[in-house]
């Protein structure tokens, strides 16, 4: 049987939380995770969190997006049955192509906004009637909480109380 | 922390002494009480619109387009008018969470969620006047390139209608899921406070699990960064490819290069006064007055002044270019000496008066702080951007080159019908709206809460003069 | 000729007998493989039964059931599933039993006949599809007498009239022809027992068969009489050629070689003389030093009128007053300025001079003297026979009905008791006949008096021939079986005259023998085959007497009177024959541009003072006051009145032809004017009107008259600048080319372009080209497409809704400054000053908020030039349409065509948003086989006229002039059988082959040699809103006005 234990800190105040997280990192405690009502600004750099990558991946859904305007209406425009339509050039895509920018930009938003939004989804494992992935309820609320997975539970405890903790709760991992 | 600060001659925009509890209260009050009386009454008027309307649509669908006031010369009237007012409206909304977040105003917490959610309602109704106005609904899905049994057989991506439905449908969904991505922390927390089983249920499906875990709030944050970013140009790209429609157009008063500015720029002219008009309302009903303060109204009637102004420069230069280019044909466009006294002369006028002349008391801080006046003033603007569209298309169309063809467009009762139609649709999806959604960004809000909040900004002084 | 299709019939079906044909070049190296074939359609059983029955466990290895298998049935099921889903619904159709010799599915037989209704008269040929006429083409043998007014055009829908008698009867029952003839025969034997008068009261009727018939039933019924009765009867005119030339014919006049007409309220573009001169009258105004000069003197603004360089307008008397003081004038006599004015003119031109009047028998007389005094060469010296009405002997036939004399009365499809102002004398008279035969078309007041009623055979359905003209004989054949159970009135005289079942009761018989006499050497078939020849009626007329003092004195009998009204019939009616027509009904009259509806026509002036409203409402349609117009103590009630600038001051004008009861549904509108008409003098003095107070609605195709000073939409030049001033010239150029002014200088317009342009140098391309000025405006080629395309008729509430299908309209405007009169520095641009005096009040023009009266109508000048300008798609090679339909159901053709792709249509409607012509029509109902549309799409008969070459569209879709594609597509297929290339007039659309002034001109422009490219060439063309830069395939010709000042 193993000693380690699960450990939730509950502040009642953002400014606390991040002493908290502070104090926690000088004293090499590792946190597992916080919850929050809203995003504390700074919370991410003191817990040393990496740069999210989502807005990388939408470029590349709006360069996919673009590239699939542009192949469509060269496609059935200029490709497969090219139409003297108002006399306007239909031979060469190049020569249409103004004609075309509006649904090219229209495609290029559409496919980056929806698919990094799926991206998002997916990256957070959340779904439609997913359980609720916060232990405590009123971490949606006005409550910030920190969870530890420590064998030394004395040394998180201690840590917290001096940072102005409002509650702990100790469970079996 | 610098985040932290804000200059102390700022109003503020949360009222009153809240803590992070007592905004949560605030926000989900509407939906845990049960509905007023007043809301059942304007529910069921507008339920019975709603109705009255689609009863109008299926005639028309049934009978033909016939059933409408068009002919041979106005092939468009109300249908479009409609439509173009509608898209108009749904503008302010996504301006406001779009672009106003990229230049971090903080006052846009309180009123995007409602502004997005009239956006999108907004853009429900207009979706609809393209495709009920087609000769042929049931063949209507050509306007999309798919494959078909003659293989050869496309879109024709020349056309700006078809532009329209690539902008519109965008346009549409973007917004939308830019919308609920934001609701997502906020059913998050309605889940977490609902006591009756199946409000848990149905907040639970809608929260997608959400639990704030600090990673997830980095990501949500990089979110909506990126979709404001997206959703900027999208906003000023629709309506300006809705003015394509006339703008591409060889018809003299259409075929006018000043239109995509001037159309986006009264879009958010009409936009705003729409979100007015509903905002003071909700404000009252669902007691958000703290939130929803005087500034707010206050900066919104700004914008209004500022993007009105911008219409009545493009209504000058409509008018001068009219008589300076000499053109006879010119002579009768919507905005021209000729419109002025012509047949339809009281739709002319009705826009001056409606969207130049009444907003303009929004110069004067005593009006634009007023909520009566407020109200009043945004719905007559309302109105006026109807008939800046009437003008547009049916005055120019009804007296356009050859005159052998002038006729006139006179509405039919199912024209009418379709339009009340829509407005009751519109008001059925915003009175539920109101009662079922956290119509405040509650947890956007509480970040500044100490920002601007009336007790943190308070105890900010106090510190400076010790 | 019915004995010959059987024989080769016969023929066919023994020929088809021992034919073998093969499949295939495998089937003819193996011809027992059809064989084999036809046992299998699959080469490998499918075990349908089985896969349909139920499969026990484990047996389903047994039943042999492949992968294959199942496939082949998934394909089948797939198939036919898809073939389920199709649109298009399911028509059965039911081949030929055996095949006509001549009748080839999908290709059209053409048959010369002869169009006469007992009104207009036509050479003719029928286009038949299928044994169905479906097209009235003119025939081009017969040159004058073969052209095609509105009236003959639309004649092929009358054949399929829903409403008419389509049944013997007896005493108001159905009978048999065979019971039917017992009763007429019994009243025939009586009445030549009891000695009295067997009457066959019959319309104008030029047919020497049928008058050699009725003489040979005269010698069987010695006491029969043959008396005319005509609706409209010329009688005025007749009786002037009685007194000048001696004999009731009409003289025939040319004015290809005239320069100077000079017409006294005579129609002669409509109706004058039996017929309309508009064909050498084109002729005579192509533009040049000796272009024939028009004077026009009328009350009525007339389609003539409307087409004169110079328009006095005047009222009846004031004209007969002129009339008189011009024939003075050329005899050395005193006249006033005005008439001075003409007689100097006249002078002037002498022998290349004419006069017409019309309107009583004096104005005819001295219009005579006077072309005999100036050796008029308009004068042919032939004679026109197709109006015999004898107004001494109709009254002597009233006489003997009155002396209870007429044992039997006749009457052949003629119903005076609705078209004359003596109707209700004559249904009293009815009385004193014991039997009447009425052979009536409609279940009319005749129909109704007679006791037996045999129904009237239509043109199309009849054998006959005709003499119109000295020296011109023409034959009529049938080009369907009868439809009815009808006969025509020659086969019943014969019954009548040989009794029953006489082997020579067959018309036809009759018709070869007695044409035999009459066509010299050409056989029967071969004059058949041509329609038209040489011969019949070879009398001439020539000047041998008239009395201009007797002449002068009555027309002074017309005494000047407060208001005079002036009877008239209009283009699309006539005498109102086919007044049951929609096609007609709905034909906007070319000055008026109202449709479905007659009227009193009146002077803005008079309007105003009688304080009559014509507003427009808020869909810019009229209303109109109605008032009671009495003459002569015979009032008509509800008259709506239409206010029509150049209407003579004092002068009223309405439209005969109208307001029949019991002709069918789409006959019942406007009002009768027939109870004022005496049957002789149209123009009538002593008029009052009061107002009724209540409005008419009237239902208008074009409501805004006036070009907004926009003159280059329908330019006009006069002569002299056309012969002295280039067309081109710097400063007072009349027809300037457009030009851009860009960075790199001023450049044609025609010149630039966003892109390089489309290659349609090979193959055809067509161009269209419309002269305004020879466009008389008749509305022949409006009718003319509508048949030929299926045009929907509308009715008169959608039209009021401005929802008319015209897929070419012929747009009317009042110019009041002519473009001598503008300020040329301005090349021809209105200055509002301008504009104001020349009555076109701007703001005014289109309804001023401040003023409620200022109508559209109030502003055209009192007295306005008519402009007449035929608007079709114009096929524009940047074509705005084509640009804005989301999924291109319109797109160009290589050959030019602008095409429309219905079934492909969304019915978005932008593309007539945005076409600057305003030709596309929209489908807002659907408006075949829908009650409410009852008209002729609403019944199977009436969809026999359907070509069916071109789609009937569906409610929701976008139509519009295809420049008949249909039928230069079938030209190119025939010249590519036979190999050959296509000849120049060859190709052609029905507005073209309508037009009987060659207004109009097709072709292929790529073509070096054509007619269209030559005029392509002409100074006078011009495009319509060339600055839009659509590049139309339709180009006009600017119009050309034979005048100095603007008025006389």
């Amino acid at each position: 049987m193993s000693t380690t234990k699960k450990i939730y800190g509950i502040y009642a105040d953002d400014d606390d939380l991040l002493n908290g997280v502070h104090a926690c990192n000088d004293k090499g405690i590792k946190i597992n995770e916080v919850y929050t009502p809203f995003p504390v600004h700074g919370l991410d750099k003191a817990l040393g969190l990496r740069k999210t990558r989502i807005s990388d991946a939408a470029f590349l859904y709006a360069v996919y997006g673009i590239t699939i305007g542009t192949l469509v209406t060269w496609y059935t425009m200029n490709h497969d049955w090219p139409q003297n339509i108002g006399g306007k050039p239909a031979f060469l895509w190049a020569h249409n192509m103004p004609a075309f920018v509006v649904p090219m930009f229209e495609l290029m938003v559409f496919c980056a906004a929806h698919m990094m939004s799926l991206t998002f989804l997916a990256r957070n494992k959340m779904y439609p009637g997913c359980p609720p992935q916060n232990p405590d309820p009123r971490t949606t609320d006005d409550k910030f909480m920190m969870e530890f997975v420590t064998d030394d539970v004395d040394a998180v405890k201690q840590v917290l109380i001096d940072t102005g903790v409002e509650e702990i709760t100790v469970k079996d991992a | 922390m610098s985040g932290h600060y804000e200059a102390p001659i700022r109003e503020p925009l949360i009222i009153g002494h809240k803590t992070y509890h007592d905004i949560s209260n605030d926000i989900a009050r509407p939906i845990e009480e049960r509905a007023g009386k007043l809301w059942w009454v304007s529910f069921w008027i507008a339920l019975t619109l709603f109705i009255y309307g689609f009863g109008c649509i299926a005639y028309t669908i049934g009978t033909g387009i016939g059933a409408w006031g068009l002919n041979r010369t106005n092939n468009w009237g109300w249908d479009i008018t409609n439509f173009v007012w509608w898209v108009g409206i749904g503008h302010a909304g996504t301006l406001i969470s779009a672009v106003l977040l990229l230049f971090r105003q903080r006052w846009r917490m309180s009123v995007n969620r409602s502004a997005e959610a009239m956006t999108i309602f907004a853009v429900v109704q207009a979706a609809i006047f393209p495709v009920i106005h087609m000769g042929r609904v049931w063949v209507g899905y050509w306007v999309f390139p798919l494959p078909n049994q003659f293989s050869s057989l496309w879109t024709n991506f020349n056309s700006p209608l078809l532009w329209d439905v690539f902008a519109i449908s965008t346009y549409f969904s973007v917004s939308t899921v830019f919308w609920f991505m934001g609701l997502i922390p906020d059913f998050a927390m309605i889940r977490d406070r609902a006591k009756t089983p199946w409000t848990k249920r149905i907040y639970t499906f809608l929260a997608f699990g959400w639990g704030g875990k600090a990673k997830h709030w980095q990501r949500f944050e990089e979110l909506s960064l990126v979709l404001a970013g997206l959703a900027t140009p999208l906003v000023f790209s629709v309506h300006t490819t809705v003015s394509f429609d006339f703008a591409t157009s060889v018809i003299k008063g259409w075929h006018s290069t000043i239109y995509p500015p001037y159309f986006v720029a009264g879009a958010i002219f009409s936009g705003f006064a729409m979100v007015q008009t509903l905002l003071l309302v909700a404000r009252k009903v669902c007691h958000l007055e703290d939130y929803i303060t005087m500034y707010h109204i206050e900066i919104m009637n700004i914008v209004i002044i500022v993007t009105g102004g911008m219409v009545t420069v493009a209504y000058a230069t409509e008018y001068f270019i009219a008589w300076y280019s000499g053109s006879r044909y010119e002579d009768f466009t919507y905005l021209s000496p000729g419109a002025a006294t012509g047949p339809y002369w009281w739709a002319f006028w009705a826009l001056i008066i409606c969207n130049l002349v009444i907003p303009a008391l929004f110069w004067f801080k005593r009006i634009r702080t007023n909520i009566i006046a407020t109200f009043i003033i945004a719905l007559v603007i309302n109105i006026g951007m109807w008939f800046e569209r009437f003008d547009i298309i049916v005055i120019n169309i009804a007296r356009d080159y050859l005159p052998s063809g002038w006729t006139m467009f006179k509405p039919t009762i199912i024209d009418v019908g379709v339009f009340l139609g829509t407005i009751g649709f519109f008001s059925v999806l915003f009175l539920l709206y109101a009662r079922t959604f956290p119509v405040i960004a509650q947890a956007e809000l509480k970040t500044i809460l100490k920002i601007s909040g009336e007790t943190y900004k308070a105890k900010d002084e106090e510190d400076e003069h010790h | 000729m019915v004995n010959v299709i059987i024989n080769n019939e016969k023929l066919e079906v023994s020929m088809a007998s021992n034919k073998i044909q093969f499949r295939s070049i495998h089937e003819l190296e193996d011809p027992t493989l059809t064989g084999r074939l036809a046992q299998k359609e699959f080469l490998q059983e499918i075990p349908v039964d089985e896969q349909t029955g139920e499969l026990k466990p484990n047996e389903s290895e047994s039943t042999g059931t492949s992968r294959r298998d199942f496939l082949k049935l998934l394909g089948f099921s797939t198939a036919a599933v898809t073939l389920a889903a199709c649109e298009a619904p399911v028509i059965k159709t039911i081949p030929y039993v055996v095949k006509p010799h001549e009748i080839i599915p999908g290709v059209p037989n053409y048959y010369a006949s002869t169009y006469f209704d007992g009104y207009d008269f036509a050479s003719v040929l029928v286009k038949t599809r299928e044994g169905r006429p479906i097209k009235i083409e003119p025939n081009p043998m017969a040159n004058g007498l073969g052209k095609t007014n509105a009236r003959a055009q639309a004649s092929v829908l009358s054949l399929y009239d829903n409403d008419k008698v389509k049944q013997p009867k007896l005493n108001g029952k159905d009978e048999t022809f065979d019971k039917v003839d017992d009763f007429v025969l019994k009243g025939l034997t009586d009445a030549q027992a009891g000695g009295k008068r067997i009457v066959l009261l019959s319309h104008s009727f030029a047919s020497p068969t049928f008058k050699k018939l009725f003489a040979d039933f005269k010698a069987k019924y010695p006491t029969a009489e043959l008396v005319t009765y005509d609706a409209v009867p010329y009688s005025a005119a007749l009786d002037a050629a009685q007194e000048v030339f001696g004999q009731r014919a009409l003289p025939v006049y040319d004015l290809s070689k005239t320069q100077l007409v000079v017409s006294f309220q005579a129609d002669f573009l409509g109706e004058f003389n039996g017929g309309t001169l508009e064909t050498s009258y084109a002729a005579a105004r192509k533009p040049g030093p000796d272009m024939l000069r028009h004077i026009q003197i009328e009350s009525n603004l007339s389609l003539t009128g409307a087409n004169a360089d110079t328009r006095i307008k005047l009222k009846p008397s004031a004209i007969n007053k002129v009339l008189v003081e011009v024939y003075n004038g050329l005899n050395g006599g005193a006249t006033s300025k005005e008439a001075a004015e003409i007689v100097k003119e006249l002078q002037a031109k002498g022998s290349n001079a004419v006069v017409f009047a019309d309107g009583s028998k004096g104005a005819h007389v001295l219009a005579h003297l006077i072309n005999q005094k100036l050796g008029s060469t308009a004068f042919t010296g032939k004679a026109n026979f197709l109006k015999e009405f004898d107004g001494a002997r109709y009254q002597e036939f009233l006489s003997w009905m009155n002396a209870g004399q007429v044992g039997v009365l006749i009457s052949n499809n003629v119903n005076p008791i609705y078209s004359n102002n003596k109707g209700e004398d004559f249904k009293k008279l009815l009385a004193k006949v014991p039997t009447i035969v009425a052979i009536a078309d409609k279940k009319n007041e005749m129909y109704k008096a007679a006791k037996a009623v045999i129904p009237v055979a239509n043109w199309l359905e009849s054998w006959g021939d005709m003499a119109p003209q000295t020296g011109v004989y023409t034959l009529m054949q049938p080009t369907i079986q009868k439809i009815y159970k009808s006969r025509q009135i020659e086969d019943s005289l014969l019954v009548w005259m040989n009794g029953k079942g006489n082997p020579a009761n067959n018309y036809y018989d009759y018709l070869k023998a007695n044409a035999a006499t009459l066509i010299g050497g050409t056989t029967f078939n071969k004059a058949l085959y041509n329609g038209v020849l040489e011969g019949g009626n070879t009398a001439t007329l020539s000047y041998t007497g008239g009395n201009a003092a007797q002449a002068a004195t009555e027309l002074g009998n017309l005494k000047a009177s407060e208001l005079e009204l002036v009877l008239y019939t209009k283009t699309s009616m006539g005498d109102g024959t086919q007044a049951n027509n929609p096609w007609l009904q709905e034909l906007p009259d070319p000055i008026t541009r109202m449709t479905w509806d007659n009227y009193l026509t009146m002077s803005p002036k008079d309007a105003k003072q009688l304080g009559i409203k014509n507003n427009l409402n808020a869909r810019m349609q009229l209303d109109g006051s109605k008032v009671n117009l009495t003459v002569n103590g015979v009032t008509i009630k509800d008259v709506p009145v239409f206010v029509q600038p150049g209407q003579a001051e004092g002068s009223l004008g309405l439209a005969l032809g109208y307001g029949k009861k019991d002709s069918g549904k789409v006959a019942e509108t406007g009002v009768n004017a027939f109870p004022l008409f005496d049957g002789s003098n149209t123009v009538l003095s002593n008029v009052k009107i009061e107002k009724t107070g209540d409005d008419h609605e009237f239902a208008g195709i074009q409501l805004q008259n006036t070009l907004m000073g926009r003159y280059e939409i329908a330019r006009e030049v006069p002569l002299d600048d056309f012969l002295h001033v280039k067309f081109d010239d710097e400063k007072l150029g009349w027809n300037k080319p457009l030009e851009y002014h860009t960075i790199g200088g001023a450049l044609p317009a025609g010149k630039i372009d966003l892109w390089d342009a489309f290659d349609d140098t090979d193959g055809p391309h067509f161009n269209l080209s419309v002269d305004l000025n020879s466009c008389t405006g008749c509305g022949a080629c409006v009718i003319a497409c509508q048949a030929e395309n299926n045009v929907p008729v509308v009715g008169k509430e959608e039209v009021r809704m401005s929802r008319d299908m015209y897929w070419l309209r012929i747009d009317r405007y009042y110019t009041t400054i002519m473009p001598e009169n503008l300020d040329k520095n301005k090349d021809g641009k209105l200055s509002q000053a301008e504009a104001v005096d020349g009555g076109l009040d701007v703001p005014g023009m289109y309804g001023h908020f401040l003023d409620k009266d200022s109508g559209i109508l109030n502003h055209p000048a009192d007295n306005p030039d008519v402009i007449f300008q035929p608007v079709m798609c114009q096929h524009c090679n940047h074509a705005p349409c084509e640009t804005v339909c989301p999924v291109a159901a319109t797109s160009h053709g290589k050959q030019g065509q602008n095409q429309m792709a219905y079934n492909r249509c969304i019915g978005t409607r932008y593309c007539a948003n945005n076409c600057p012509y305003k030709v596309r029509r929209f489908n807002w109902f659907t408006y075949n086989l829908n009650d409410k549309f009852d008209f002729n799409q609403n019944n199977d008969l009436g969809r026999m006229v359907l070509n069916p070459d071109v789609v009937v569209r569906t409610r929701g879709v976008m139509e519009k002039c295809s420049m008949c594609i249909q039928m230069t597509q079938n030209v190119i297929l025939e010249a590519k059988k036979d190999g050959r290339t296509v000849k120049d007039g060859e190709f052609s659309t029905a507005c073209v082959n309508a037009c009987a002034t060659g207004a109009m001109t097709f072709g292929d422009i790529n073509d070096k040699s054509s007619k269209v490219r030559e005029l392509y060439g002409s100074n006078r063309r011009y495009t319509l809103l060339e600055e839009i830069g659509t590049k139309p395939n339709v180009f006009y010709h600017t119009k050309v006005r034979n005048r100095k000042e603007q008025n006389v």
